[in-house]
């Protein structure tokens, strides 16, 4: 059974904005990137599964138990991050995690304290002081201080410094290792990719995809960039090109630039050999590959002007020319 | 229902507030019982009485004697004992909860196994625990002060006559009060009482005289008798008022005017003519007669000075227990007006939005109350107010007010009850 269920989850505010029939699961011991810009829902599902909103349609589970009806009694596993990081002002660090502490039961603070030196936190100022830095910090040792089996993170790492966002991840990979289940929202491709098993990419309140990471990163379309040493070499190549129109060709041409003899050209694993043999018979500048990164995809969702149409095709990613 | 944790935190990140409108109402409280001088206030609002003319002066002597609870029920719960709290409870409600919902720290609170039904039951209880432990603080300085300046909250209290001569011959204030003749027996004594209470010693000596015989003289004329001595007397105070170029009313307040102008008393005297025909044929001469008569009038003028002391005396008095019903009234109606501020509280997700509705309906209650005051036009709103329910003025002059109380008590129930409710219920935006 998944151990966070989303089914069809809708929640309309109007003007366009909201979530609107939201499905997806996150299975034990995955940790699941849920990807979006500000604004596209993200957030709003988030509220759903802690059960701080009553869905309009759908529901969300969380061990088996609905969210909204069993709020308080799915937080006794489940660490939550918020997006924004608002402390109560009057607290210091120290009387924060206290507080938290109290309200969740705790008595044994050695993890807590392990917490606190591997993000080496200094807890003993007051909250209104701290930096934007610490005071995340702060919320992610409140986070995982009761070592929850659960946790949701809304952008866990904005406002942390590239350093401490290594550390963040690096921590996220040892949980995951401890079999913890994570559901990570955020815009930061880095840590998506660094850390996620599956993705869900969520523009204007409706999923728009979902897929397994490692068939992104091992895609077996591969994407070149080639200069042609000469103007004529270059249009020598555009002339076979159209010739070889109807027979098999090796390769699929994604876009050309003239000015500067370049073509941008798709090969599948497949045919790389075959491939390789008909452009020796030409004269280069170079020859690269242009890594196909999660960014890519992600922005082809946003950025319409874009040549390349990336579709999803059987939870495999298809590069077509568009 | 109730976590310990969150009303522990709720109180270190509020009482801060608390301390400061419980150190201003307890100081405003303080000062205006300290102040107050029985005889200043009397004489002040029968010159009040004289300045504004007859038609005043009636609705003034309509008031009587004003004692300390008259005067803290006109005053301080009439205005500041509900403004202030009122701003307090406003203040603390808002940063309850919608504040911290607007903020987004009520997202730590709820990611653990807490119930947001303990949540705002706690944060509840901590608004009602503050409104009553302020009016607790306020009620026993209150009191406190009551007995330390007037000493009148616990056991006797002392005139002014009393303290001053104790205070110049060290003499002990309650001996003097119990046994009133060591002043009497005593010229010097009787010149510093008659100081400090700001009359003339012939008209102190009878006050003093009368006091130890035990109260006023009973009148022994009928109504009618009683009429005519009326009719007679101000027939004495109108002539005398037109020798000084006064008003009659500005006289009345002032009869010890008349005593100190030979003309006026006079006048006086010959236009009242209050000795009885058979007396006056016993004077062997007119100017014997005119000097029965002056006599005769003074008389009545210091009688009627010694009853106004008698008046001044009892402004003394002192009721704990109307003191302790202001007190419970302001505590209701400042209960249910946090029943209003906590519930906007719980409604909204914006503090701004909070703050508005939480302020703005108990400000409309109060504005409301004061325009129904202002003429029987505008009567109607006091309907549209509950600020109406509380009404100091009802407690001290013996009005009916329990069941307003009950009211507003149900009123201030059932809105935090509702808020509770709505708050379980409601999407947060956390």
């Amino acid at each position: 059974m998944p151990v966070i269920q989303v089914e069809n989850l809708t929640k309309d505010f109007g003007h366009g904005r909201g979530v609107f029939n939201v499905s997806f699961n996150v299975e034990k011991g995955e940790v699941y990137g849920f990807l979006g810009p500000n604004g596209a829902g993200k957030t709003t599902t988030i509220r759903h599964i802690m059960g701080f909103s009553r869905p309009q349609t759908g529901c969300t589970i969380v061990n088996g138990m609905n969210s909204w009806k069993n709020y308080h009694e799915i937080q006794r596993n489940l660490g939550y991050l918020p997006g924004e990081i608002a402390l109560p002002d009057s607290l210091t660090g120290t009387q924060f995690i206290k507080m938290m502490a109290d309200l969740r039961k705790m008595s044994d603070m050695t993890y807590t304290e392990s917490l606190i030196k591997r993000f080496e936190l200094e807890p003993s100022g007051g909250l209104k002081r701290m930096s934007l830095g610490m005071k995340r910090k702060l919320a992610i040792v409140t986070a995982f201080m009761h070592d929850p089996a659960v946790l949701v993170l809304d952008e866990p790492t904005s406002g942390l410094d590239p350093v401490m966002q290594d550390t963040f991840i690096e921590f996220i990979r040892t949980e995951k290792k401890r079999g913890k289940t994570i559901l990570l929202s955020s815009h930061i491709f880095s840590e998506v990719d660094a850390t996620c098993d599956k993705i869900s990419i969520i523009k204007d309140g409706k999923l728009v995809s979902t897929f397994v990471a490692d068939d992104l990163r091992h895609s077996k379309t591969k994407t070149f960039k080639i200069e042609f040493r000469s103007k004529d070499e270059f249009e020598r190549f555009q002339t076979d090109h159209s010739n070889l129109e109807n027979a098999h060709i090796p390769y699929e041409l994604a876009s050309v630039k003239e000015q500067r003899n370049q073509v941008n050209i798709h090969i599948d694993d497949a045919d790389v050999n075959e491939f390789i043999k008909l452009i020796s018979g030409y004269s280069l500048k170079f020859f690269s590959e242009i890594k196909f990164t999660l960014e890519d995809y992600f922005m082809s969702f946003y950025d319409k002007n874009r040549q390349t149409n990336t579709a999803l095709d059987g939870g495999k990613i298809v590069n077509a020319v568009n | 229902m109730f976590n310990k944790t969150i009303f522990k935190q709720t109180f270190k990140s509020n009482y801060k507030l608390w301390l400061i409108f419980t150190a201003a109402l307890c100081a405003m409280s303080v000062l205006i019982i300290a102040q107050f001088d029985p005889i200043q206030i009397n004489s002040m609002m029968d010159m009040i009485a004289s300045a504004f003319g007859d038609a005043m002066g009636d609705v003034l002597s309509g008031i009587g004697t004003i004692t300390l609870n008259n005067m803290l029920s006109g005053t301080f719960y009439g205005m500041l004992a509900v403004v202030l709290p009122v701003i307090f409870v406003v203040l603390t409600a808002n940063g309850l909860i919608a504040a911290q919902v607007d903020k987004g720290s009520m997202a730590y609170t709820l990611s653990t196994p807490i119930k947001r039904r303990t949540v705002a039951t706690t944060k509840g209880i901590y608004l009602i625990t503050a409104i009553f432990m302020m009016f607790l603080v306020v009620s026993l300085v209150g009191l406190a002060t009551v007995q330390v300046t007037q000493g009148s909250a616990f056991g006797d209290a002392y005139t002014a006559d009393v303290k001053g001569v104790s205070k110049e011959f060290g003499w002990d204030k309650a001996t003097v009060a119990g046994n009133l003749n060591m002043i009497l027996e005593n010229p010097e004594a009787v010149t510093r009482g008659a100081e400090a209470r700001k009359i003339d010693e012939d008209v102190y000596k009878l006050y003093l005289q009368q006091k130890i015989d035990g109260g006023t003289n009973q009148t022994t004329m009928t109504p009618g008798e009683m009429a005519e001595f009326q009719q007679k007397f101000l027939a004495g105070i109108t002539a005398a008022a037109e020798v000084l170029d006064t008003s009659v009313t500005g006289l009345t307040s002032n009869l010890a005017k008349i005593k100190n102008n030979a003309l006026a008393l006079e006048a006086a005297a010959i236009a009242a003519d209050l000795v009885p025909k058979e007396t006056l044929a016993l004077a062997p001469n007119e100017e014997v007669a005119l000097e029965m008569q002056k006599a005769a009038f003074v008389g009545v003028i210091n009688a009627q000075l010694v009853s106004k002391q008698f008046t001044l005396d009892a402004g003394l008095n002192f009721s704990v227990q109307e003191y302790l019903t202001l007190n419970l009234g302001a505590v209701l109606l400042i209960f249910a007006t946090s029943g209003i501020a906590f519930f906007c509280s719980c409604i909204f997700n914006s503090a701004n939005n909070s703050l508005a509705l939480g302020a703005g309906i108990p400000v409309a209650f109060y504005l409301f109350q004061m325009m129904s005051g202002f003429g029987e036009g505008l009567e109607f709103l006091k309907y549209f107010s509950m600020n109406t329910l509380y009404d100091p003025n009802a407690i001290v002059s013996g009005g009916s007010f329990w069941i307003q109380f009950l009211v507003l008590a149900l009123i201030g129930v059932v809105l935090y009850v509702l808020a509770v409710q709505v708050f379980k219920e409601k999407d947060l935006p956390l």
